[in-house]
C-alpha cells in the first residue's frame, strides 16, 4: 500500500493521513480482511506520533471503511468503492467549505440531487 | 560446464550414492531396519528398508529440481544432501548384518555429530561451487520510482506470508499433541509456535526511513537510514539461496526471508545487501529510491 500525504493539502495532519488510507483504499491497494500497519509503527515511519495515526483510523473506522479491534489490529472491512465514495464525499465538503457554503446548505443540495 | 555439474552432476552422484548401497546391502540387512536411537544410542525406532531408502530419493528428488531450476541454492540444497547422505549411510551401516533391528548398532553422539559436520562441509562445497548470486544483478537496470514530487511525503507498506507455515503450524501442533509421547508434545507446540511467529514480515518505507518487522509481535525489527542506503531494487528470492527461511545474516549481507518471491533488495552504502521478501518490492524500491535522491540533495 502507497500511502501518499498531499503536501498542498492544508487540513490537519490527522485529516492528511486519513485522505491518504482513503486514497490508497479507493485505488484497491489493500484487500478486504487485510491489515493495515499498526499505528505505532506507521507513526514512527511517518515521524510523527501515533495518537495521530490512531486519529486517522478511528476516522475511517467511523465511515465503515476498516475495522479497530484491541489487540488485533486495524483490518480492511469495506471495498474499493466505498472508499472511492468517501473520498468524493470529503471532497465534497472541502469544496463545499471553500465557496463558503454552509454544511445545512450541502445535504439539502444532496438530498434534491436527481 | 560448472553449472551443469553443479545442477545436475552432483545432485545424481547423491542419489546414486544413497540408493546403490542400499540395493546391494539389502540382503545383509534385517527387515524392518532400525532407523531412529534413543538418547543412550539404543534403537527405538523402525521401518521397512526400502520405503526408507524410497522417502529418501524422493525427498532428493525434490531437492535436485530446487537447485537445477536455480544454482545459487545449492549451498542450502547441498547441505540438506550431506546430511541425507550421512544420515542414510550411518543407518545402513549400523543395521549390517544385525539379526534383527534391536540389536543394530548403537549410534552415539559423536557419529550424530558427523552427520551434521557432513552437512556443512557439503554447504561449502555448494558455496564454492555456486557463491550466492550477488543481488546486485537486479539492480543494474534502470532504479525504478515511485514518483514521489518535491514536498510530497509517502509510505509504503507491505507485508509478506508463508501461507504454508501459517496452515501446517496448528496441524503439526495438534499431530504432536495426539501422536507424541508424554513430554514431547510441547516441544512440538513450541516448534510450531515458534514458526508461526516468524512467518510473516511488515515493511514501512518512510520519510524516516525503512522499517523491518519480523513475526506476529513486530520483534526482532530493523530500521535503516537513508544514509546507509545506496540504492534499492527487487528481485525473485530463492529461499534456499539464503540458507534457509528467517532472519539470515552473512559478512555483509543480511536477508530477512519468510516465503519464496518477490523480494525488496537494499544495496549498501557499505558495500553490502540486504534483502528482505515482501510483496509488490518494486513499488517500494522505488520510494527508497526517491527518498534515497532527496536525502543527497535536500536543497530540492
Amino acid at each position: 500500500m502507497l500511502l501518499r500525504l498531499d503536501d498542498r493539502d492544508t487540513s490537519p495532519l490527522h485529516e492528511k493521513i486519513a485522505a491518504g488510507l482513503r486514497r490508497a483504499l479507493a485505488a484497491g491497494e489493500v484487500a478486504v480482511g487485510e491489515r493495515l500497519p499498526a499505528a505505532r509503527e506507521l507513526g514512527a515511519s511517518l515521524g510523527v506520533n501515533m495518537h495521530t495515526v490512531l486519529r486517522a483510523y478511528a476516522q475511517l473506522a467511523d465511515e465503515g471503511l476498516v475495522v479497530m479491534r484491541r489487540g488485533r489490529g486495524v483490518t480492511v472491512a469495506a471495498g474499493p468503492d466505498r472508499a472511492g465514495l468517501h473520498h468524493r464525499i470529503r471532497a465534497l465538503v472541502d469544496e463545499a467549505r471553500r465557496l463558503g457554503i454552509e454544511r445545512e446548505e450541502l445535504v439539502t443540495m444532496i438530498r434534491e440531487a436527481r | 560446464m560448472r553449472s551443469a555439474v553443479t545442477r545436475h552432476g552432483i545432485p545424481a552422484v547423491v542419489l546414486l550414492a544413497m540408493v546403490v548401497p542400499a540395493l546391494v546391502l539389502a540382503p545383509r540387512l534385517p527387515d524392518p531396519i532400525a532407523v531412529h536411537w534413543g538418547w543412550g544410542g539404543a534403537p527405538d525406532g523402525h521401518a521397512p528398508w526400502w520405503l526408507v531408502t524410497a522417502g529418501a530419493a524422493v525427498f532428493w528428488g525434490v531437492a535436485w529440481v530446487v537447485v537445477a531450476r536455480n544454482a545459487s541454492a545449492a549451498p542450502g540444497v547441498y547441505g540438506l544432501g550431506g546430511v541425507f547422505l550421512a544420515a542414510h549411510s550411518l543407518g545402513l551401516w549400523a543395521n549390517l548384518d544385525a539379526t534383527s533391528w534391536e540389536r543394530a548398532r548403537p549410534v552415539t553422539w559423536s557419529l550424530a555429530l558427523g552427520i551434521a559436520v557432513t552437512g556443512l562441509v557439503a554447504a561449502a562445497v555448494g558455496w564454492w561451487l555456486a557463491p550466492g548470486k550477488p543481488p546486485e544483478a537486479a539492480l543494474s537496470g534502470t532504479a525504478p520510482s515511485a514518483g514521489l514530487r518535491p514536498g510530497e511525503e509517502a509510505v509504503w507498506s507491505g507485508t509478506a506470508h508463508n501461507f504454508v507455515v501459517l496452515a501446517i503450524a496448528p496441524v503439526a501442533a495438534a499431530v504432536a499433541a495426539v501422536f507424541g509421547r508424554v513430554g514431547v508434545w510441547w516441544a512440538g507446540l513450541l516448534v510450531s509456535l515458534v514458526a508461526l511467529m516468524f512467518s510473516t514480515v511488515r515493511v514501512l518505507v518512510g520519510p524516516a526511513g525503512v522499517r523491518v518487522c519480523l513475526g506476529l509481535l513486530g520483534w526482532p525489527r530493523r530500521t535503516l537510514d537513508y544514509d546507509e542506503i545506496a540504492e534499492a531494487g527487487s528481485d525473485r528470492v530463492v529461499p534456499l539461496a539464503y540458507g534457509g527461511w528467517g532472519w539470515r545474516r552473512r559478512p555483509g549481507r543480511t536477508a530477512v526471508v519468510v516465503r519464496a518471491g518477490d523480494g525488496l533488495v537494499l544495496r549498501l552504502r557499505s558495500g553490502g545487501t540486504f534483502l528482505v521478501t515482501v510483496d509488490d518490492a518494486r513499488t517500494a524500491a522505488g520510494l527508497v529510491n526517491d527518498y534515497v535522491s532527496r536525502h543527497r540533495s535536500p536543497a530540492s
